[in-house]
């Protein structure tokens, strides 16, 4: 269920990196534990993130949820079909409902996120 | 933590189980805007087991009623029952509930979950001059409601005439899927709808689950409270502890169709007629959201000025409307249809309409 070329943050954020890009979304675990994603909040391009900084919010209809940024960097581009779908989250958390694109500043963060199986690993048995 | 008699069920479903009122409940089995639609436009089913059961019964019992309730018993015939409030002498609120009169001298009262004992202290504290007997029943009895525009059809298959004919408000004994049950037209989703319970001391956890089971091989679709918070607030049902407590009155809560002043007497009249003649200060109104960020209880209210107004009381995102809706108290001036308002979400305000209620029309009278 948890794509192997992806890699992962223990905030439950997936990560794929395309060259000095990489796209950002929440996992499916994420989605199903949120619940119904009703609206989405994201950050304006060009806005600098850290590690680990919060990048906006997904509110399903229990509860809202801060989005944390894996990597720094700096935000490329938002999805914003997610305006209008945002129930894309739940639906394709892979795919349709990426977050944002952000270029890296410190391509080294990137090996200090889980792989996959480690992922799977992580959500089994809870954080260490 | 208390657990109802289709716990085993839920757990085998895979439902989403949380704490509610003392119960452990299920807030969701697939996805809350499917269990949503599902009872908008089929039928859902509830586990409604949670809510408490408390008898008034002996010669005094609609006298003894009449005195504690808001409402007017009087007008009830066995068979029929009615929405009231109960207030302390402060005009706050005890609960809401419904009243069903099973005999002359036969009631039983339906209440919130978590206010059951408290209800009962109150109703055993203030019968001291009646002649009647307050019984606390609750968990001894198995609930469950069938919402939906879908839900007569479905019963339909399981019991006779004398449970699918009932109009709203009305409530009778019969079999269903073999099982003697009572089953009354009422709900709080504002569709077509029965809640189906059982008076019966030999009743049994397979019972509940053959009932709750053959209405889901019959077409309904098991739904949890997180469904039942946004149908009923689409509604504008209140919920007691978020839209009503005992800090607020039943009049300013939009509820003064349930106060009869022309009861001679009742707890909490006094300072009730009082308030009418006053004027009241504040409102329970709704609110339409521009915006999809969902306002949640707590979050204050803004006028046009920026003066901080009022709290929100409860709040979801509306699928029906595809927009965020919400409860909330405002002074009375400002709690007209159409007045422009903001609810400040997460630092930012964010605008907000006083709109017509119920947010979505209601079909239970169907």
């Amino acid at each position: 269920m948890v794509p192997r070329e992806l890699k992962y943050s223990e905030s439950h954020e997936w990560v794929k990196q395309e060259g000095a890009m990489v796209i950002i979304g929440i996992t499916d675990y994420a989605q199903e534990e949120l619940g119904d994603v009703v609206f989405v909040e994201l950050p304006k391009v060009s806005r600098q993130l850290k590690q680990q900084e919060s990048f906006g919010v997904a509110e399903s209809v229990k509860a809202v949820s801060d989005l944390f940024s894996p990597v720094t960097g700096k935000v490329m581009a938002i999805n914003e079909t997610l305006a209008q779908q945002p129930e894309l989250v739940n639906k394709e958390p892979y795919a349709g409902g990426w977050m944002i694109k952000v270029e890296l500043s410190d391509n080294g963060e990137i090996a200090n996120l889980m792989s996959a199986e480690e992922y799977e690993k992580f959500i089994q048995e809870g954080p260490k | 933590m208390k657990q109802t008699k289709l716990y085993s069920w839920h757990r085998q479903h895979h439902a989403r189980l949380i704490e509610f009122g003392g119960w452990l409940m299920p807030v969701q089995y697939s996805s809350i805007s499917e269990e949503y639609w599902a009872v908008r436009k089929n039928a859902g089913l509830f586990d409604i087991c949670h809510m408490g059961e408390i008898t008034v019964t002996g010669d005094q019992a609609e006298e003894f009623l009449q005195y504690v309730m808001t409402n007017d018993i009087s007008s009830l015939a066995p068979g029929e029952c009615l929405y009231s409030v109960m207030c302390y002498d402060h005009g706050g609120v005890v609960d809401d509930l419904i009243i069903y009169k099973i005999g002359q001298h036969n009631y039983l009262l339906v209440v919130n979950a978590a206010n059951t004992e408290k209800d009962y202290q109150h109703l055993t504290g203030q019968k001291s001059n009646y002649v009647a007997t307050v019984d606390n029943i609750s968990g001894r009895t198995s609930f469950i409601s069938l919402q939906g525009p879908d839900a007569r059809n479905i019963l339909e298959k399981l019991g006779g005439p004398e449970i699918t004919k009932l109009d709203y408000l009305h409530f009778a004994r019969g079999l269903l899927a073999g099982v003697p049950v009572t089953v009354s037209r009422t709900g709080y989703t504002g569709e077509l709808g029965y809640e189906i319970f059982y008076f019966a001391a030999t009743e049994t956890e397979q019972d509940t689950e053959k009932i709750w089971q053959q209405l889901i091989n019959r077409g309904a679709f098991p739904c949890g409270l997180g469904a039942r918070d946004i149908l009923r607030l689409e509604m504008k049902y209140p919920l007691y502890g978020h839209d009503i407590d005992q800090t607020t009155n039943p009049l300013e809560a939009g509820l003064g169709w349930a106060v009869k002043l022309k009861k001679i007497d009742f707890v909490g009249k006094t300072f009730l007629a009082q308030v009418k003649s006053a004027g009241l200060s504040r409102k329970l109104v709704g609110l339409e959201m521009e915006s999809r960020q969902v306002p949640r209880q707590g979050f204050p209210i803004f006028d046009q000025n920026g003066q901080s107004i009022g709290i929100v009381t409860s709040g979801t995102f509306s699928p029906a409307l595809a927009k965020s809706i919400a409860l909330g108290y405002v002074p009375s001036d400002q709690a007209v249809v159409g007045v422009a308002l903001s609810v400040e979400i997460r630092g930012e305000k964010y605008p907000a309409t006083v709109v017509k209620t119920p947010f979505v029309p209601s079909q239970v009278r169907d």
